[in-house]
């Protein structure tokens, strides 16, 4: 693992680990088992593993399967190194009771010629493994040269192997309490999830970002035949309408703070690059409109034309982890430049994505460029070549599958058409088009609009996504010393922190093992910090409640404190864990 | 139906104070001055406003105009934090941060000046050369509850193949803006007349021949070392420049110190002309001054080991100027009158005028050129 730390701190940082871990959990049963993985590179990430599944196990005795050995041709896409006697060392601290070397095991079995799949059904294998190999050869989709070729095949083998053994464990003689993963897409990790899901196994999915942030799918919710993020995405949305939209008088400071933070690019997750363009320093249309006559100049557009502007993703990023209306990343934006080239009455811009060049060695982005070369509307940049005010100065509507333009920006009160779902793509926030004909339409009615002047997002959409920033870098970020928020680092200071915590801090009340808790009883698709109860719906007929004006800075909207609804109190005989904020209130 | 709600009306939050707005005269000179906004690629400075970093840099103030118009001043640097930062920063070839930096300033969606900013290593010297941009700006282009945006822009990007080498790639890249002064311009749009001398007019941002040596002390234009220059008509008049250009030759006598030019190398200078050679299959030129082949401006036997400069009779001297952003072509007249070679340009924005001569010489003769005089 990447882990360039001196010896003494690594290893004391074990010690410590080691003494900890075993008064937290219940004693293991042996029958049951929790699976986890430690196949990331990045220390950080294992960490948020082996925590969340010791969390897990204060609730539900099980002993601890660990998997490590990532097959090298992760680490070489990461442009990282991977230990595996680290990560053994790792794993064995923090209390696994069994450790797989899963790259030794399956070139054993691919040396032994041993490569039947398992019951997974044929076509999620080949989309796992269309999905994994485009994402290892960083290309946007696979051809039939592709199919052909002997790394596609021994792709296919690898996807297998995996399959087979994950059904081993996941459908063995041991009860599979939980599968903990950081990842839930390619053939490493999606082949365990989808084993996982059809054996009724609760899955959870940890995030890379922020302190320990979780998604969970658990048997009960259903979702039969479909990736983990397409069942969980109508959760989600359903658990946004009652509990947080419910509550949104309740919730409006605090999303105002953080919609405040987020367009400073400060708090996490943040996907946005730091430095001098961080901020939009524009304040109202007036100002916009100036900028947007510097910037179409810029651009050769006509100033008095509406602008949409299309942001490429990562074109290799789990293809299919969600509905895609398109059949993939570039179809869908190839589709729409060609589109855009008929649509001569609206200016096009066409941003790559910052990371392009880790996931891409097709030179998507550039073909499709050179092929609308020389067309007056339509123009093609890098997006890190515009700061952020020039952007949000052209662009009227924004269009992507999933990205999180689609959140940031209708935050900001600018409007966006998704081709596909996302996490929050049911809460509310942007349009989402079902079909590629519904997506057309969709764009026709957005074009004319424009061209009409009229609005095409609504006040309460710029609510919901402000409310889902909140959500997303605030009520699902769970902050404790066990996992220091993602930006700590080098290792050397997030292994002192954690190794301080674990050494002289109580964990009575302790907030990550609550929210666990509150997650695994309540089956809740997301982990969070404090208890969200669903607040009073508006009964029909009433009038929504409107956003506050712009820049109204009265008495009336200075921000009060918003106290985080009372816990239920827990009936775990392990923690009485009251959250310390009901105690004030419960003060009053 | 137009939607009440244009975008930008939620781009703040409760969280967001008040802008802080400036009334006029006013004069920002530090990063931190809340009325500045940095809109593209601009990093705050503490003493100075900041330095641009990228080849189009945008900054805004916002300023109360009050309906009247506004002279709006903008004082530029180009010093070896600017070359320092243009090398690490910009990822280009670092050989290419010596040269000149072609620059337009944009305010308010148009182009106001252009400016030629030249840190050329004349006796290693490392000093900053500055520029005092300045425009007047109708009462009607700010709007209330609007900025006054200032856009540097890189002005050579836009011009044809060969001419862009000369100068520095990703021009405002590393430049310093040490401040803005708001003031008035109640005394009329046009107040550029009559004739001043050529470090006035630099001054005036009339012209821009490289910039100015010591803008806060003692103002001073750089030695002849380019054949460019950058006039700023007016918006209504066409403006008139009076050259005299040099060029550097190889000669024997090596180049006087400044203040050691005695007698006897002035009388040698004198004595020894430069020999005119026939020319080959070059067309010709319609003057009786002295003229030298295409390849060095001079007969091989003249090449000494030494550098001079020898002044350019104005009859050999043609000129190309182009129109800076657009890079429109531009027809700007010559005129040789009295011993001086005049330049006009229309008006219609800032024009690169670039002087050749018309012998055959090419930039390798190393022609530099020095404003006398402007009026429009």
């Amino acid at each position: 693992m990447l882990l360039r730390t001196s010896e003494t701190t690594y290893g004391r940082f074990l010690a410590d680990a080691e003494t900890f871990w075993p008064m937290q959990v219940l004693p293991p049963d042996p029958q049951a088992v929790m699976v986890v993985e430690a196949l990331h590179c990045d220390v950080r990430v294992v960490l948020r593993n082996l925590t969340l599944a010791n969390a897990i196990r204060r609730l539900v005795p099980a002993t601890l399967l660990v998997l490590v050995g990532a097959d090298p041709v992760w680490p070489d896409a990461w442009r990282m190194s991977y230990d595996t006697e680290r990560a053994t060392g790792f794993a064995r601290a923090f209390g696994a009771d069994e450790i797989v070397d899963l790259h030794s095991l399956v070139e054993e079995r691919l040396a032994g010629g041993d490569t039947k799949p398992g019951d997974v059904p044929a076509d999620v294998l080949d989309d796992i493994v269309v999905a994994t190999h485009c994402r290892l050869q960083r290309i946007p989709f696979i051809t039939d040269e592709v199919r052909d070729s002997d790394a596609y095949a021994h792709a296919q083998a690898r996807a297998a192997v995996y399959s087979r053994f994950y059904d081993e464990i996941v459908h063995g003689d041991r009860r599979v309490v939980a599968v903990v993963s950081s990842h839930v897409d390619y053939d490493q990790w999606g082949l365990l999830v989808e084993s996982a899901m059809r054996g009724g196994v609760p899955v959870m999915h940890t995030q890379q970002t922020g302190a320990l942030k979780t998604y969970a799918w658990f048997p009960e919710t259903g979702g039969a035949n479909q990736s983990f993020r397409s069942r969980l995405t109508p959760q989600v949305g359903e658990f946004f309408e009652q509990r947080i939209w419910s509550r949104r008088d309740d919730l409006r400071p605090a999303a105002e703070r953080v919609a405040w933070r987020a367009r400073t690019n400060l708090g996490r997750p943040s996907w946005w690059r730091a430095g001098a363009d961080a901020d939009v320093e524009l304040h109202n249309p007036v100002e916009r409109r100036q900028v947007r006559a510097h910037a179409a100049r810029r651009f050769g557009f006509d100033p008095d034309k509406p602008v949409v502007v299309a942001f490429n993703h990562c074109v290799s990023d789990a293809l299919g982890t969600n509905q895609e209306i398109f059949p993939s990343l570039a179809d869908w934006f190839s589709a729409t430049a060609a589109y855009a080239r008929t649509e001569t009455r609206v200016n096009w811009l066409f941003l790559d994505h910052p990371s392009q060049d880790r996931y891409d060695e097709s030179g998507f982005f550039d073909a499709l460029a050179s092929e609308h070369a020389g067309v007056p509307h339509m123009v093609f940049d890098r997006s890190t070549a515009l700061s952020k005010s020039v952007q949000w100065s052209l662009a009227d509507l924004g269009l992507t599958v999933r990205g999180s333009v689609s959140n940031e920006m209708p935050a900001y009160g600018i409007p966006v058409l998704m081709a596909g779902w996302s996490e929050w793509s049911a809460c509310g926030l942007a349009e989402v088009a079902t079909d590629p004909e519904d997506y057309w339409a969709r764009l026709r009615r957005a074009v004319a609009a424009l061209l009409a002047g009229e609005s095409l997002i609504t006040a309460e959409q710029v609510e919901r996504a402000r409310l889902w920033l909140w959500l997303y870098r605030s009520g699902t970020d769970v902050v404790s010393g066990l996992v220091p928020a993602w930006d700590t680092w080098p290792p050397e200071h997030l292994l002192r922190a954690v190794q301080v915590y674990m050494r002289q801090v109580e964990t009575d009340d302790e907030p990550l093992f609550a929210a666990v808790e509150r997650m695994w009883t309540n089956r809740l698709p997301l982990l969070t910090r404090s208890a969200l109860a669903a607040g009073t719906v508006v009964p029909e007929g009433t009038e929504p409640v409107t956003a506050p004006a712009p820049h109204a800075r009265t008495e009336a909207t200075l921000p009060s404190v918003a106290l985080p609804a009372p816990v239920q109190p827990s009936t775990s005989m392990f923690s009485a864990t009251i959250h310390p904020a009901t105690r004030k209130a419960t003060q009053q | 139906m137009k939607t009440e709600h244009p975008i930008g009306t939620w781009f703040g939050t409760i969280w967001d104070a008040d802008p802080a707005v400036l009334p006029v005269p006013c004069t920002v000179t530090s990063g931190r001055d809340p009325a500045l906004r940095s809109v593209d690629s601009f990093v705050r400075g503490v003493a100075i406003l900041g330095r641009c970093n990228s080849a189009t840099s945008m900054i805004g103030l916002k300023v109360r105009g009050d309906g009247r118009p506004v002279r709006v001043v903008v004082d530029l640097r180009l010093d070896v934090g600017a070359d320092e930062w243009w090398t690490a920063q910009s990822g280009l070839d670092p050989a290419r941060v010596r040269g000149h930096r072609l620059v337009a300033v944009l305010a308010q969606g148009r182009t106001r000046r252009g400016v030629l900013l030249s840190r050329t290593p004349i006796g290693e010297s490392r000093k900053a050369v500055g520029s005092r941009v300045s425009f007047v700006l109708p009462a009607e282009e700010l709007p209330e509850d609007g900025l006054l945006l200032i856009e540097l822009i890189d002005a050579a990007a836009g011009l044809p193949g060969p001419a862009a080498g000369d100068f520095v790639p990703s021009a405002p890249q590393g430049l310093r803006i040490d401040s803005v002064e708001v003031t008035p311009a109640d005394d009329g749009a046009g107040g550029e007349t009559g004739i001043v001398d050529g470090r006035t007019a630099e001054l005036a941002g009339l012209i821009s021949t490289g910039g100015l040596r010591g803008v806060t002390t003692r103002p001073r234009p750089l030695p002849p070392h380019s054949a460019f220059l950058v006039l700023n008509p007016p918006d209504d008049r066409p403006l008139t420049c009076q050259l005299s250009a040099t060029r550097r030759v190889r000669s024997w006598l090596p180049k006087p110190a400044r203040r050691a030019s005695t007698a006897l190398s002035r009388r040698l200078r004198r004595v020894l002309p430069e020999v005119p050679v026939p020319r080959g299959t070059a067309a010709p030129v319609a003057s009786a001054a002295p003229v030298a082949t295409a390849a060095s401006g001079q007969a091989p036997w003249a090449r000494g080991p030494y550098e001079a400069t020898r002044p350019l009779p104005p009859e050999v001297l043609t000129v190309r100027a182009v129109r800076l952003v657009d890079a429109a072509p531009v027809v700007a007249e010559l005129t040789v009158r009295e011993g001086t070679a005049e330049v006009t340009v229309p008006p219609g924005g800032p024009v690169l005028v670039t002087l050749a001569t018309s012998d055959g010489g090419h930039e390798s003769d190393r022609v530099a050129v020095r404003a006398v005089r402007c009026w429009s």
